[in-house]
């Protein structure tokens, strides 16, 4: 296999520039900041030993410390959604669902509202290609939305990609709306017809067909408003590769073009599943001894637990850079983007090497919280909570939402939080 | 396949025992069951997840029914009740038991009706073909963005993966805009337009030559697959499908090229991002669409209009410079070729001379418009529209459109023409809507107990083409005759016979035999001669197996073990069967990169008449023996005896071992001492909870530790210990195995295991659905009704597609 070019680096580091927010223009300082949450996942745990700030050496918090942003986190162990352990990799999905099995994640609950004036209510990202499992995002009906897997899409949604006929995308989204709104019509006579069973397929459809016009009435809208301009110092690598052995380059790729577009805000809602690969990662400029997957399997060898631990800070440098470039930019009431992110990072595969989900890995960073470094819950403990949902809830009343309960949670953190 | 498919779920909500209308069950098991299993099996223990308290006693039903087998093979192998329970049931009790058990399987078998399969949509194969057929589109591909079909389990014929999300959705729509772009386009297109001169026209960097004084470009080359000598525009990517003028200031240096015919300019179009732009590719990919003749003598202007689709490029030739025959093609490496082209150079042969080139358009549609609607901007009438709009509804409905729905479409389309003023518009909308509807997009979606003609016609043909039905299939729905047995079996035959059952080859084989997961997986390639010669090596070799088992209509013992297998030159090197010259992979691949036209395998004869053979490629008959199949059940890195059990469970023998229990106690096994892969699994034995299963996975992935993550042969793991490879182990039924002829074995004298199993799979993929109980009563009579010489493959087939299984909906 040929090694690829090494990704450049493509972020502009340096001193706090000004937000682009079109939505906002003319935004004063005293303007409400805008909330925006990033949830991520991974499909292959965490080392729990190096992911919890408690543990002072902990190798997965060094990245935090080298970009200047260790004090805007907070990692929680003794959290779990309590459900059963069954096959090791089914259930990793449930990580924002909070193991109500196919029902809406986080994410998709809070986009309707915090997404409601940006150009995407919300965007699904992966680190290269999603083969196993699905990915962490799932819609009211528990469907998982099927992420963009290739950094060039999500560049082309920001930024417009090649030069559009206006005219012409007008006709085809005004024409689109009811092209799908007879084709409904097929889908209520087409009902009537069949099974009940297919009925329920057909809802599916119709649903879909709603979701899609619903869409291109908002693509509509926003045809008349001008799409960002990337910053002058970003420049996407030529070759691009869904392939697991390019899953850092991608998703560096990904956490880079995330910060990009909270910055313009053209979305204030978003997914990263880093996804299961069973095949050698290439990590600084090599191709890694044995797979991912294998790796994660390391029955506490030591040599085994080090590569995986490489991987994984390379996981948390992309989140870093992620928090630093939102640290550096003011958002429009005074603060910086970060203080009005909500991140949060962690995985229902509580323990990849024996595939268990009791306890897992998480962290919570940014959003403006009252961050305390390390948080452990459970009995005998200071926080007595037992379920992930519980943190959960308390992201969901600090964003704005007047809920005090999400899927299986039984309390909340926010003595711990807020 | 993926590696552990079904999750059984184990929470069951409906109360068993006095609900009216369910059934309940019998007092002896129920009286077994309070004894000996609810203390450990009711609301608050729940062990195992298994709640045997609310268990529905509906046998004829998958879940319960799976529960109550499980159940059944727990107590008959003495796994329950477990060693440190109260209360144990003598032999009596327990036989008695478990003969309830099977007489109430068995009626629950009469009862069962085969089918369930819900309606569903087409995969992303299907639609590809479907619509290459509907609108003659060969290189026609999905955007990069549409979402992946889903099967978390199973096939992607199943509809359980094929959600139709809004962003599968939104996927439909953009593609079929971009179909109506193609065959209907609207009105101002963006253009193109260039102007090029010997210096900036593009070209192959190393074999641009030039006359002398670089006054003109001098066309040395040919086009076959090592696309030498080709010239281009460096930026030209069709904004529209449609017509391009191109212009070339040009003369030939002769009045006849070498086949005795005046020279001529070939233009060759393809997709610039299927390959790097100054890489060669496959010669399949790219389409001739025009010429033009160049005259002798001086530089003159001449035209060619060119038909290109949008979103590709084209490259031109001189294909008559030298008889067919002298340009080096196939299989050559570098140096090679440069010789042959460094002659070529020299020889003092007429050429043409190129001094300049234009491009600009569309300058017109594609011709394909003009004659699909016979005038351009098209007709927009009543007429026009039953003549040209109806049958392609009907062909993408797959059946004829009733009045009312012709109607309607009618009349929506003329409406919109009215309103854009301009019947391109019309024509455009017809075709999005036409793709958009669910009426396309789904298939067997009908409220019938056995399927329709015409849901019958579609389900046969997307099983064996993965594409729409043909006129004859639909003709012979219409008449209402295709669900006559003899009729069934005869088209069965004639699909089968036809080049585009090529599809079944690739995508049953894409999932039974893990080919796709071959293209897609990360071989650490610096511990293993591993590059895509040797990838497409392993993909075709396996459906080369595959295609001759089912053409020759072989025994389907044949995928258990054969007398031949199929492999390529780099495979060969691999297995060290290649001569002593030019041996080592890499002279291999250098020389193939050269033409970069991949190897087919051949065909390797392994009866012990034929030529001298390593005997562990002697050893290599069957479907354990491709190295595809043994490359998917590692990491790329190393094999893995747990993946590979569980997928010879799987694939071979149609079993499937459930995930482990919520309960599995907090084990911490220290493996770190183990020194070998047998070591580390050994605490799947010590443990009970772990051994219920891995009793069937562990022994069958040892005895195949021979062979290393691609596959290949080994006689001790790699390390400083060379600790020399134990391929022995004890199936639970007590058998012996020692490597991979004993699996083979195995299955050849209990061969009913096979045929179930690959009964099973062949209606999964064509029916579209995890078989129901009834379904399974059907395929246990036809495992049963095995002639003694045993089913051939396409004879098993037939007897699928005519069973209960595939015709009930």
């Amino acid at each position: 296999m040929k090694a690829h070019p090494i990704h450049r680096r493509r972020f502009l580091q340096g001193a706090i520039a000004l937000p682009l927010l079109p939505s906002l223009m003319g935004a004063t300082q005293s303007k409400k900041a805008p909330k925006r949450l990033v949830c991520v996942g991974t499909q292959l745990g965490w080392y729990k030993p190096d992911f919890f700030a408690s543990n002072p050496s902990a190798r997965l918090i060094q990245p935090f410390i080298n970009a200047g942003v260790r004090d805007y986190l907070t990692t929680i162990s003794g959290l779990d959604h309590k459900g059963p352990t069954g096959n090791g990799h089914a259930l990793v999905y449930t990580l924002f669902t909070g193991q109500v099995l196919h029902s809406i994640s986080l994410d998709q609950l809070v986009a309707p509202k915090l997404g409601a004036d940006t150009r995407y209510e919300s965007l699904q990202l992966c680190a290269g290609e999603q083969r196993f499992n699905a990915p962490v995002s799932l819609n009211k009906n528990g469907i998982p939305l099927p992420p963009i897997i290739r950094p060039s899409v999500l560049f082309a949604k920001m930024f417009g990609g090649k030069a559009a006929d206006l005219e012409r995308q007008q006709y085809l989204l005004e024409s689109g709306r009811s092209l799908l709104d007879e084709v409904s019509g097929d889908a209520a006579s087409l009902q009537n017809r069949v099974s009940n069973e297919d009925g329920e397929k057909l809802d599916e459809y119709l649903t879909s067909v709603r979701d899609v016009e619903k869409k291109l009435a908002r693509r509509r809208d926003w045809l008349d408003k001008p799409f960002a301009k990337p910053e002058p110092g970003f420049i996407m690598p030529a070759e691009e590769n869904v392939a697991h052995s390019m899953m850092i380059q991608n998703e560096d790729l990904m956490w880079d073009l995330m910060a990009l577009a909270i910055k313009n805000d053209a979305c204030r809602v978003f997914s990263l599943t880093i996804p299961l690969a069973d095949g050698a990662l290439m990590l600084n400029g090599n191709l890694m001894g044995a797979g991912y997957h294998n790796l994660s399997h390391h029955g506490n060898k030591r040599a085994k637990v080090d590569d995986l631990v490489a991987i994984e800070t390379a996981h948390m440098a992309g989140a870093a850079r992620f928090m630093k470039a939102l640290r550096q930019t003011q958002d429009v009431d005074g603060s910086n983007l970060l203080d009005n992110t909500t991140l949060l990072i962690g995985s229902a595969m509580a323990d990849a090497s024996k595939h268990r989900r009791v306890d897992f890995p998480l962290m919570l960073a940014g959003g403006g919280y009252q961050h305390k470094q390390h948080i452990s819950c459970g009995e005998n403990e200071a926080y007595q909570n037992e379920m992930a949902c519980d943190l959960f809830v308390t992201v969901l009343q600090h964003l704005g939402f007047e809920q005090d309960r999400f899927a299986t949670s039984q309390s909340n953190l926010n003595a711990a939080l807020l | 396949m993926a590696v552990i498919k079904r999750y059984l779920p184990l929470l069951c909500i409906i109360v068993v025992s006095s609900v009216d209308g369910e059934d309940a069950a019998p007092a002896a098991i129920l009286e077994f069951t309070e004894r000996y299993c609810i203390s450990c099996h009711d609301a608050e223990k729940q062990k195992g997840d298994l709640r045997l308290d609310t268990l529905p006693w509906t046998l004829t039903e998958t879940e319960p029914r799976d529960q109550w087998e499980l159940i059944n093979e727990y107590i008959s192998h003495g796994d329950m009740p477990p060693e440190e329970a109260k209360r144990h049931p003598d032999t009596a009790a327990r036989d008695a038991f478990l003969a309830g058990l099977e007489s109430a399987f068995a009626q629950a078998d009469e009862l069962a009706k085969p089918g369930g399969t819900p309606a569903r949509r087409l995969n992303r194969v299907e639609y590809l073909n479907t619509i290459r057929e509907i609108f003659g589109f060969r290189m026609i591909d999905l955007p990069l963005s549409f979402p992946e079909d889903a099967p978390a389990t199973g096939f992607d014929t199943m509809p359980e993966g094929l959600f139709l999300s809004p962003a599968v959705m939104e996927g439909y729509h953009d593609v079929a805009t971009e179909i109506a772009d193609r065959f209907a386009p609207l009105p101002n297109p963006p253009k193109y337009a260039s102007n090029l001169t010997t210096g900036t026209i593009g070209g192959d960097a190393s074999r641009r030559w030039f006359g002398p004084d670089n006054e003109y470009l001098k066309f040395s080359g040919f086009n076959h697959s090592g696309w030498v000598g080709g010239l281009w525009d460096p930026l030209f990517v069709a904004p529209a499908s449609g017509v391009y003028r191109v212009r070339l200031l040009a003369n030939a240096q002769a009045e006849l090229g070498a086949d005795g015919r005046p020279f001529r300019f070939s233009f060759y179009t393809f997709d610039p991002t299927e390959e790097q732009l100054m890489k060669r590719y496959r010669v399949e990919r790219a389409t001739f669409v025009a010429e033009v003749e160049v005259p002798a003598g001086e530089p003159c202007w001449i035209e060619c209009d060119v038909p290109v689709e949008k979103g590709e490029t084209f490259h031109l030739y001189c294909d008559n410079r030298l008889l067919p025959g002298q340009y080096p093609m196939g299989d050559l490496n570098r140096a090679e070729i440069n010789s042959v082209l460094k002659e070529i150079k020299e020889r003092p042969e007429p050429t043409i001379e190129l001094r300049g080139m234009k491009v600009e358009g569309p300058v017109d549609v594609a011709p394909r418009v003009k004659d699909f609607f016979g005038t351009w901007p098209p007709k927009l009438d009543r007429a026009a529209l039953e003549t040209k709009l109806l049958p392609m509804a009907s062909q993408a409905f797959r059946r004829p459109l009733t009045d009312t729905e012709s109607e309607k479409l009618i009349a929506s389309i003329l409406e919109h023409g009215a309103r854009m003023e301009k019947p391109e518009f019309a024509w455009h909308y017809a075709i999005r809507r036409i793709l958009c509807s669910p009426e396309f997009l789904y298939r067997e979606a009908e409220n019938t107990s056995f399927l329709s003609e015409y849901a019958l016609a579609s389900r046969l043909s997307y099983f064996l083409w993965s594409s729409m039905p043909d006129t004859e299939l639909l003709e012979l729905a219409a008449a209402g005759k295709l669900s006559d047995s003899d009729t069934l079996v005869a088209q069965t035959e004639r699909l089968l016979s036809d080049s585009k059952s090529g599809q079944f080859v690739k995508h049953f084989t894409g999932q039974w035999l893990g080919n796709r997961d071959v293209e897609a997986v990360n071989v650490c390639d610096n511990r293993y001669d591993w590059d895509d010669n040797v990838r497409y090596g392993f993909v075709r070799s396996t459906e080369r197996f595959f295609e001759e088992v089912l053409r020759d209509n072989l025994p389907i013992s044949t995928f258990i073990d054969s007398d031949f297998t199929y492999a390529n030159s780099a495979m060969r090197v691999i297995w060290e069967m290649e001569p002593k010259v030019d041996k080592t992979l890499a002279a291999v691949a250098t020389r193939q990169r050269q033409s970069l036209v991949w190897p087919e395998p051949d065909r390797v004869s392994l009866s012990t008449t034929a030529e001298k053979l390593p005997s562990h490629v002697r050893n290599r008959g069957g479907i354990l023996g491709l190295p595809g199949v043994l490359t998917v059940t590692g990491d790329g890195v190393e094999s893995s005896p747990i993946l590979r059990g569980v997928w010879v469970l799987d694939n071979l023998f149609g079993k499937h071992p459930p995930p482990p229990p919520k309960d599995v106690p907090a084990i911490d096994i220290d493996t770190s001492q183990a020194t070998n892969v047998r070591e580390t699994l050994k605490a799947h034995t010590e443990v009970e909870t772990c051994a219920k299963c891995h009793r069937d996975i562990d022994p069958i992935g040892l005895a195949l530790e021979n062979y290393d993550a691609t596959g290949g042969w080994r006689e001790s793991y790699l390390g400083e210990s060379k600790v020399t490879i134990d391929a022995s182990s004890t199936l639970p039924d007590g058998t012996q195995l020692d490597g991979a002829a004993s699996i083979k074995n195995y299955l050849l004298e209990n061969r009913e295991i096979f045929t179930h199993c690959l009964l099973t799979k062949l209606l999964e993929y064509g029916a579209g659905r995890t078989l129901s109980v009834g379904d399974r009563r059907v395929v246990e009579e036809l495992v049963a009704a095995e002639p003694t010489e045993g089913y051939r493959f396409q004879d098993l087939i037939i007897a699928a597609i005519n069973s209960d299984v595939f015709r009930a909906k």
